[in-house]
């Protein structure tokens, strides 16, 4: 594979202050982009397009997992067999999203995991009650599907065929589901899902999107999904290889 | 004789507001006539009230425990119905959102490989 066969899909709402440097930043690197412009308010869609990048506006805010969903579809109506999900505020440099497909590539993998705490040199750090949310998503996937995943909420990771199809199809608009959730479906389903060790910047601009409470009302409701059975559903890969 | 008054008018009563706001175009025909229905269902309760007396001794409530038992479960069902077309809403709704985006950026699209035909022919 090659870099080619890759999307980096940029979904943003409100980055008009950061969206430009991260869409610069993707070309200059020599990797396609587009931008989902979730429903901002702001003039992100502009900053976007005149940095460069394919832009697809979406009417309405979807949420984060609403823009990757579009942005998958956009990725698979154009023949891409690889996308990242990389953040509009800068926190994923490009250079990070080069590893991440070379450790794709190398491992074959269906699902690529950026994680922040794998090598346990990030100074990213988070709040006592998330770490400990973090860790009840971590052994609810462990449990059900076998997988060990330190950064259960990671936004950062490759998806490739044929998992990235099933993604387009359908994949959860909720805070989470396109993480915790659709990591735990993807693994449960017979997709290879992989963890590597990624290094994050801070937020170059904006804000974060959700409040610790709303965190935590998020993942008290991820963890009743996962435990009732309540998970989106894709096919399997044993269903998909068949065809 | 009173609660079946009662009961009877509320019937009445939620008949005529249905209607008011359906010709007031905020309800479509398809919940005018559940509401509508509903509201029948409700008048002609009261004619059967007095049997719910039998019912009540039964499962060992009062009379006015049964009815509102019925109307709290009638209610209960319907919102349920309502979460369900809500949620079915909200998928077409994301599915719709998201074609049109895609529609739009692949309009987008064309519309510069016309403006731009040397680089259209590669």
């Amino acid at each position: 594979m090659t870099a080619r066969d890759t999307l980096v899909v940029v979904p943003a709402y409100n980055e008009s202050g950061a969206v430009g440097d991260v869409v610069r930043a993707l070309l200059d690197a020599g990797l396609d982009c587009v931008v989902v412009d979730d429903g901002s308010k702001d003039n992100t869609a502009e900053v976007a397009r005149s940095a460069g990048a394919h832009v697809v506006v979406l009417p309405l805010n979807l949420g984060v997992g609403g823009a990757l969903r579009c942005g998958f579809r956009y990725a698979v109506d154009r023949g891409y067999t690889r996308v990242v999900q990389c953040d509009a505020d800068g926190q994923h440099p490009p250079s990070e999203i080069v590893r991440l497909l070379e450790v794709q590539a190398q491992e074959e993998a269906h699902l690529v995991i950026g994680s922040r705490f794998l090598d346990g040199s990030s100074d990213y750090e988070i709040g006592r009650a998330r770490r400990l949310m973090m860790r009840v998503l971590s052994g609810i996937i462990k449990r059900s599907s076998g997988l060990r995943l330190n950064d259960t909420t990671s936004g950062f990771r490759c998806i490739a065929e044929p998992l990235l199809g099933e993604f387009s199809l359908s994949y959860p608009v909720h805070y989470l589901g396109d993480t915790f959730e659709a990591a735990l479906v993807a693994a449960r389903s017979g997709y290879r899902v992989i963890e590597t060790p990624i290094h994050i910047r801070k937020r170059q601009a904006g804000n974060a999107s959700a409040s610790t409470l709303a965190a935590i009302r998020f993942i008290v409701r991820a963890v009743i999904a996962s435990l009732a059975g309540l998970t989106f559903e894709i096919r399997s890969l044993d269903e998909v290889t068949a065809e | 004789m009173k609660q079946e008054l009662v009961i009877a008018l509320g019937g009445v009563g939620l008949a005529l507001l249905v209607l008011f706001i359906a010709r007031k175009h905020l309800l479509t025909l398809r919940y005018t006539v559940g509401w509508v229905v509903l509201a029948v269902v409700l008048t002609l309760s009261a004619l059967l009230a007095g049997f719910v007396e039998p019912l009540a001794n039964a499962v060992g409530m009062t009379a006015t425990g049964v009815l509102l038992a019925l109307a709290s479960g009638t209610l209960l069902l319907i919102c349920i119905q309502l979460s369900i077309s809500v949620s079915g809403l909200s998928s077409q709704l994301r599915e719709l959102t998201e074609a049109n985006a895609l529609l739009a950026a692949r309009v987008e699209e064309l519309a510069i490989d016309k403006s731009s035909p040397e680089e259209f022919k590669g």
